[in-house]
This record gives structure tokens, sequence and C-alpha cells, in this order.
């Protein structure tokens, strides 16, 4: 009980190095326990669809946990487990693009995530919260995936410019110029409700 | 790890860049860890796992195989024959060769009998220009020209430059049709014509023209002979 209150206190740097180390589980446990919901909700903004965002995280869970090596000190863990979790996203991201482009039927699950008709939508309905936010998030997977990231990882998740360059191993002006684009890009979608 | 502060250009998205911060945080189902930990201690890493697959030599060379056996069809059942063409821009016609050989030929005749008339002496010469020597031409033989395919003939022609000029304008229907004439069979087909309709009033107004011009020609004859009589 003692060492789990000691663990706890240590930042994610040095529980991954405990458990890099002296393979200590609970270290990496901790760690799990931090990062889980963070990346439950960046995979969720980002592929839309909670089982298969739930598998990510999992996965990516597994991916730390097997290739603890293959991180070095001199990063970030949130940024390590971020791409991390970034790339199965994107992999799941090409599987269902590449399952939509042969199969027969196109009712693929991403069919249902597409935004609903603009005039669908009356203002009044709009200004409800729930819906409001289920419109931006339809909206949100209407983006391009690469500036789809960015944004999640800027807006969504609040990470700074620097650790989201190294998440996705750009340099900070892409990264800018990438959430710019993101941003216009969703507004564009959006513009039933920002009306300006 | 959060930086909430705006800047410039966060400004303009203030709104949107607030909604998406507001957006409900999707949280892991409460049986995530122990779904990972039943995983890792069963290795149950099948997913997680990249799965590579191993090098496969008839995937990766199937379908350069398949375009080099299409070349390979292409060139041996490609129709025709490259040694047996000749491209007719590079090489010379044939009648035009065979009559610049013949008048050569007849030339060096004519030659090599006056110098051998000149010199009395026969000089051997190359293999090529041996042939020469065997035809001798005398002054009253005639000489047969070979059919040429193409004639002109020069009374039913006209030179292009006088035409254009005006001068030899007077021209008959079968001179005119010798202008577009073509074709070796010349005597059989005298070409097409172009049938001019002679117009009323331009020769009428010509006419008047030439009339009037004379007239003022008599009248200056007139004028100058009454001169010389004064």
């Amino acid at each position: 009980m003692a060492l789990n209150r000691n663990l706890t206190d240590l930042t994610d740097e040095e529980l991954i190095k405990e458990f890099q180390v002296s393979n200590t589980l609970d270290a990496y446990e901790i760690l799990v326990k931090r990062y889980k919901d963070p990346l439950m909700n960046f995979v969720f903004r980002f592929v839309g669809d909670r089982d298969a965002c739930t598998d990510i995280v999992q996965d990516t869970m597994i991916k730390f946990y097997l290739n603890k090596d293959s991180y070095r000190e001199f990063a970030k863990f949130s940024t390590w487990i971020y791409t991390i979790a970034g790339n199965l996203a994107k992999n799941e991201l090409k599987r269902r693009k590449r399952r939509n482009l042969f199969s027969i039927d196109n009712s693929d699950d991403e069919r249902s995530f597409q935004i609903e008709d603009k005039s669908f939508l009356a203002p009044d309905r709009a200004a409800d919260s729930e819906i409001k936010n289920e419109i931006i998030q339809r909206a949100l997977l209407k983006v391009k995936p690469i500036y789809r990231e960015v944004v999640i990882l800027r807006d969504i998740q609040g990470l700074s410019y620097e650790e989201i360059a190294e998440i996705t191993a750009l340099s900070i002006g892409t990264v800018k110029s990438r959430i710019n684009r993101g941003r216009t890009q969703l507004q564009k979608l959006l513009k039933n409700i920002y009306k300006e | 790890m959060g930086i909430n502060i705006y800047n410039d250009e966060e400004k303009k998205y203030s709104k949107l860049i607030e909604d998406l911060k507001e957006l409900p945080k999707i949280n892991a189902p409460d049986n995530f860890e122990f779904q990972l930990m039943t995983r890792i201690q069963n290795k149950n890493f099948e997913n997680a796992k990249e799965l590579k697959e191993p090098f496969n030599f008839i995937k990766f060379f199937a379908p350069s195989a398949v375009v080099v056996s299409v070349i390979i069809l292409f060139f041996i059942f490609l129709p025709g024959n490259d040694t047996q063409y000749e491209n007719p821009l590079m090489s010379d016609p044939s009648q035009i060769t065979s009559q610049i050989d013949h008048k050569s030929n007849l030339a060096e005749d004519v030659n090599s009998q006056k110098v051998s008339e000149d010199n009395n002496v026969t000089e051997p010469k190359g293999p090529l220009s041996s042939k020469a020597y065997n035809v001798t031409v005398n002054p009253n033989d005639a000489v047969v020209r070979p059919n040429e395919k193409y004639p002109i003939f020069r009374n039913r022609s006209i030179a292009l430059d006088d035409y254009i000029s005006g001068e030899n304008q007077k021209r008959n229907s079968l001179q005119r049709g010798n202008v577009v004439k073509s074709g070796d069979a010349a005597p059989e087909f005298d070409g097409f014509f172009y049938r001019e309709e002679p117009d009323q009033k331009t020769i009428e107004k010509y006419r008047s023209m030439m009339d009037s011009v004379k007239r003022a020609q008599a009248k200056a004859d007139s004028l100058k002979r009454a001169k010389k009589v004064e």
C-alpha cells in the first residue's frame, strides 16, 4: 500500500521508468488509469465509434505494455502514448475506407456519421446543447483526418502546439496551419450554428 | 498539459473552440482495466500486434510478370516486318531515278564515242562503265526515249507566270482545261473545265469604254493633224 501511494505520486515519466526497469505492473496500471479516459476521448472524437474506440485504446495499452522499452526518456510519456493511439486510430480509419471501397452495399457504419442536411435543423433545435454537440461531432468527422487529429488534440484535448508537433512528427508551423485549416473546415460545416 | 489562452488566430474561432472544449468527455467503460489485465494475463495480444505478412514472391512479381509477358507477346505477334519496310520519304522516287540513269547513260555513251573517235583508243574503265562502251550511238540514230509517265504538252500548257501577269490571255477552252489537267493518260482525259459564262453587261461596259477611248484618240489625232496643217 505504501508502495502504491508512492507510485501515484510519481510523474508519468518516472512511472514508465519504474515499469521499464523493475517491470512493476502497478506502475503500468497507474499509467493506464491516468490515460484511458483522455485517450478514449481523443480516439472517439477521431473515429466516431465507441466500440472501435474502446478496442483502439485497449490495443494502445497493450502496445504500451509490449513495447515499453521503445519509449525513450527524452520524450514525454503523454506524447508517446498519444502517438500510439493516433496511429492505431488512423489505421482503423484506413481499414474502414478500404472496407467501404470493396463493399458491394455501401451500408457501412461511417455512413451513419455523415452530417445532416443543414436545412433540416431548425434554429431552436440547434440551440439545444446535446444536439449541438452531436452536430459538432458529426462535422468533426467530416473534416479531413490530418486536420481533424490536430484540431482534436488542440481544442478538445488541450495540448500545446509543441506537444502536438511531437505527437504528429510535424513542425510547429505545420501544426498551426493544419489546426487553422481544420477549424476553417469545421466552421464551414457548422455555418448554421456560427452565423457571423 | 492544457493551454487555454487564445492567441490572435484563435480569437477568430473562439466560439467554435469554446464549443469543442465543452463537448462531453468520453470515458472508458468500467470494465476497461479488467478486460485489459485479463488480456495481458492471457497474453491475448492478437489485435495489438502488427501482423506483418511474410514477403510473398508470387504477390510481388505477379504484376511485373504480366506486364513483361504482354510486352513479349506484343513484339512476337506484332504485324509487319521491319526489314522490308522502306521509308518513302528517305528513298529516291523510282521513276525519276530510272530517267536520270537512262539520260546519264546516253550522255556517257555519246561522250565515250567522241573520245574514242578522237583518240582511237579504248581504255578499259571500271566494271560499271564497261557496259557503256558496248553501246555505239551514231549521229543519225534515233534515240528512243522512255515513255514519260507524266507528259507535258507544251502546245496545250500555259506558263503560270504569264497567266498571272495577264499575258497570254487568249486561250481556247482546251488550253484552259490543261491548267488543271493531271494523270498519265492525257489524250483520253482532257482535264476539268471551268466554264466562264460571259457577262453581257460587263462586255457592253468594256466595249463602251473602248469606244470612248477610241473616240478620244481619234479626236486627239484630228487635233494634231489640224495643228500640223496650221
